[in-house]
């Protein structure tokens, strides 16, 4: 070959090369992932049929159950009282629930969502419920007209053995019941209101106080021998005044206002709302040290529930609302309702901190009444005042 | 004898009490007085303490302070002082010695026995036993009260109680051990209840006013469910029919329990026709669905027609 050729010929190649290297340069960018590198189509066009290897799922645990949210409706029914059942730590949890209008009592696994009815017997017009804490018996106020009502109270024989229900013989105002052999109960007398407890083992009442008026609402103790306090039931037009009742003997708390409403903190504390100037304000009262302090948020017996595993912490229900004036009244004639998100109280130094905003997590206007903590406070149970439908949000 | 008559009035004109007694004697008891604003201190509350020497027709030229026998000088020539009250009655006594300019000295004791005296409204108006507060008092309604001296760790019987409506008194006057009455509530926005209560030595021991407001009967309905019973949420200005029927029941909250039990004028309207209650409540209507669609006016009114602020009358639209 001649030298001339030669170079001719390693020229080219040479040029060929800076062409290839200059047409990379400007257009062999691949604009997204899916292009292969080596497509030297004009204008990156792509090429079919190119096989693209799916990089190994990564398998990991999901941290939310999408299925079951933690925010969640538990009955579609109506609820009249209820309660969170378990018979030992490693059993499935249970929740008990009264059906408004009759009486029936149902069973929801929270494990597999079944729902069970344990009782069929119907109370008619069944509008108030308390279930025992062990969840062993039931009490359940039927129809009335008046103040006072009749009640029933029913025992589980067993497992799928239905209630043994019977009718309680007096008319009461008010009731709880403490176990399935114990009623606490308010009745009509001519002293006022008197303060009993029915112990069924022995068919035998007590008289555990009498209150000097009759439109008392109670925060019932834990044993007849406890402490329970008393006081007026709330109107934002009328002075409300909290006192205790120690041994059967009335004591007067430091403790009154308008509008008062009150319950039991953990720890010997106690939670008052009340109104001043047409502006409600909340406050923890130590009734050990007499000292007060004020809370972040505004509280009401029915939408809030103490922890008894830590001493400090209260769960609410709680909107922030710049109209007040009417409150409590308004909300328990079922005019004003509430969208309440839930929260933590700090009862040591009073803040509070969001737990779930409730419209956000479920899209539906939520206003809470009935707020109780499970017995392993894992979860928080309530009913939804505006169709009184059970919910939890699980801890 | 008559010798140790007059040697016991020696030993008094001698005796160191014997110059407050004459000072007190020339000025009059009341020329000197120890004031309390609030006048009867509750518990923990605190209250002020001032001089009241307006009536001493003489200069005073200096003023002393003694709080249960503590002499205090940080208040000397203070015409009023701050204090608060003891608990539940754990007494203070204070005493108030005004030294006056021609010489002597004069002496005004108050004691402060801090009681909670609690006056507790029942109005006996109407409201449904799902509401948890109380009823409130309309004009003519009949209104229960109830006064608790210590939330009732004072007996009533051992005090005497005397009330006051809107300054007319009422039972006759004082009465040992009434701690408690029924009145109806006159007409006007508010009236002023009071009641002072007095030991049975005729000592003061508390007194107490309170403002009580009136409202009117005010009428909200409800849903009545066949299975689930009443709704406890207020039907607000329309409620939609749905199925065959709907029951409402009308609640006249605030209406007295006479004209509630036994009204006058008790009338269900719907769109201005007048509705036979078939129900053997009169708050409660069934209205039927026609099948048609549109909406309608429910009204329902009920009165007594001779005190006829006691009624009470509103409406929703019905649509279907």
């Amino acid at each position: 070959m001649k030298q001339t050729t030669f170079i001719i010929l390693g020229a080219l190649i040479v040029l060929t090369l800076i062409g290839a290297w200059v047409y990379l340069m400007f257009f062999g960018t691949p604009k997204d992932p899916s292009q292969i590198f080596t497509d030297l189509g004009l204008g990156g066009e792509e090429e079919s049929g190119g096989e693209i290897i799916p990089p190994p799922p990564i398998k990991e645990d999901p941290v939310v159950n999408l299925n079951r949210p933690r925010l969640r409706q538990l009955t579609t029914k109506p609820v009249i009282g209820f309660i969170e059942v378990q018979a030992t730590t490693s059993d499935p949890v249970f929740v008990y629930y009264a059906e408004a209008g009759t009486g029936h009592v149902y069973s929801i696994s929270l494990t597999s969502g079944e729902e069970t009815r344990l009782s069929n017997t119907t109370v008619a017009e069944a509008n108030l419920a308390s279930f025992s804490p062990l969840g062993d018996a039931v009490a359940i106020r039927a129809k009335n007209d008046r103040r006072l009502s009749s009640l029933v109270v029913g025992t589980f024989s067993g497992p799928g053995e239905g209630l043994d229900i019977q009718p309680f013989d007096q008319t009461v105002s008010d009731f709880r019941l403490m176990s399935s052999n114990t009623l606490f109960y308010s009745a009509n007398s001519a002293a006022g209101l008197s303060i009993k407890a029915r112990d069924f083992a022995k068919s035998t009442d007590s008289v555990l106080f009498t209150v000097p008026f009759f439109e008392a609402k109670i925060i019932w103790g834990t044993s007849t021998a406890s402490t329970h306090f008393v006081y007026p039931k709330p109107s934002y037009l009328l002075d409300g005044y909290l006192y205790k009742y120690t041994k059967g003997a009335m004591g007067r708390l430091p403790i009154a206002g308008f509008g008062l409403t009150a319950f039991s903190g953990a720890k010997n504390s106690l939670i008052y709302t009340t109104v001043s100037e047409l502006t409600p304000r909340s406050e923890i009262y130590d009734l050990t040290k007499g000292t007060k302090r004020e809370l972040a948020i505004l509280t009401m017996p029915e939408k809030c529930t103490p922890s008894l595993k830590q001493a400090d912490l209260l769960w609410c229900g709680y909107e922030f609302k710049k109209d007040t004036i009417g409150l409590p009244d308004t909300w328990y004639r079922g005019e004003h309702t509430f969208k309440d998100s839930l929260w933590s109280v700090d009862l040591k130094l009073g803040g509070a901190e969001l737990l779930v905003d409730t419209f956000l997590a479920s899209g539906r206007e939520i206003d809470v009444t009935a707020l109780q903590a499970g017995k392993s406070e894992t979860a928080l149970y309530f009913i939804n005042k505006n169709d009184n439908t059970l919910w939890m949000y699980e801890l | 004898m008559r010798y140790i008559a007059t040697l016991l009035l020696f030993s008094f004109l001698l005796s160191p009490a014997a110059p407050l007694w004459a000072q007190n004697l020339i000025y009059g008891e009341d020329a000197l007085a120890v004031d309390l604003d609030p006048a009867y201190p509750t518990p923990g509350k605190v209250y002020t303490v001032k001089a009241n020497d307006y009536a001493l027709p003489v200069r005073s030229s200096s003023l002393r302070w003694i709080i249960d026998g503590k002499a205090m000088p940080n208040y000397d020539n203070e015409r009023s002082l701050t204090l608060t009250a003891k608990k539940v009655s754990q007494k203070t006594t204070i005493e108030l010695i005004v030294d006056l300019a021609s010489g002597g000295t004069l002496r005004a004791t108050r004691v402060v026995e801090p009681v909670y005296l609690d006056i507790i409204i029942e109005p006996q108006t109407r409201t449904p036993a799902f509401y948890q507060g109380r009823a409130l008092p309309s004009i003519g309604s009949t209104i229960n009260a109830t006064a608790l001296v210590n939330g009732n760790e004072k007996s009533p019987s051992e005090l005497i109680f005397t009330w006051r409506l809107n300054n007319d008194t009422l039972e006759g006057g004082a009465v040992r051990g009434n701690n408690s009455l029924s009145f109806v509530m006159p007409r006007g926005q508010s009236a002023t209840l009071s009641v002072e209560v007095r030991k049975v030595d005729g000592s003061t021991l508390t007194r107490k006013t309170i403002d009580l407001r009136s409202v009117s009967p005010e009428l909200s309905f409800y849903e009545v469910n066949t299975l689930y019973g009443l709704s406890t949420k207020a039907i607000s200005d329309t409620q939609t029919l749905l199925g065959t029927s709907l029951t409402v029941l009308a609640e006249p909250y605030y209406l007295d329990l006479e004209t509630y039990n036994d009204p006058d004028f008790v009338e269900w309207q719907i769109d201005n026709i007048n509705n036979t209650n078939q129900s053997g409540n009169p708050y409660e209507v069934t209205i039927a669905s026609t099948g048609a669609t549109g909406n309608s006016n429910v009204e329902f009114h009920v009165r007594n027609t001779v005190q006829v602020l006691q009624g009470a009358k509103a409406d929703f639209r019905l649509t279907y």
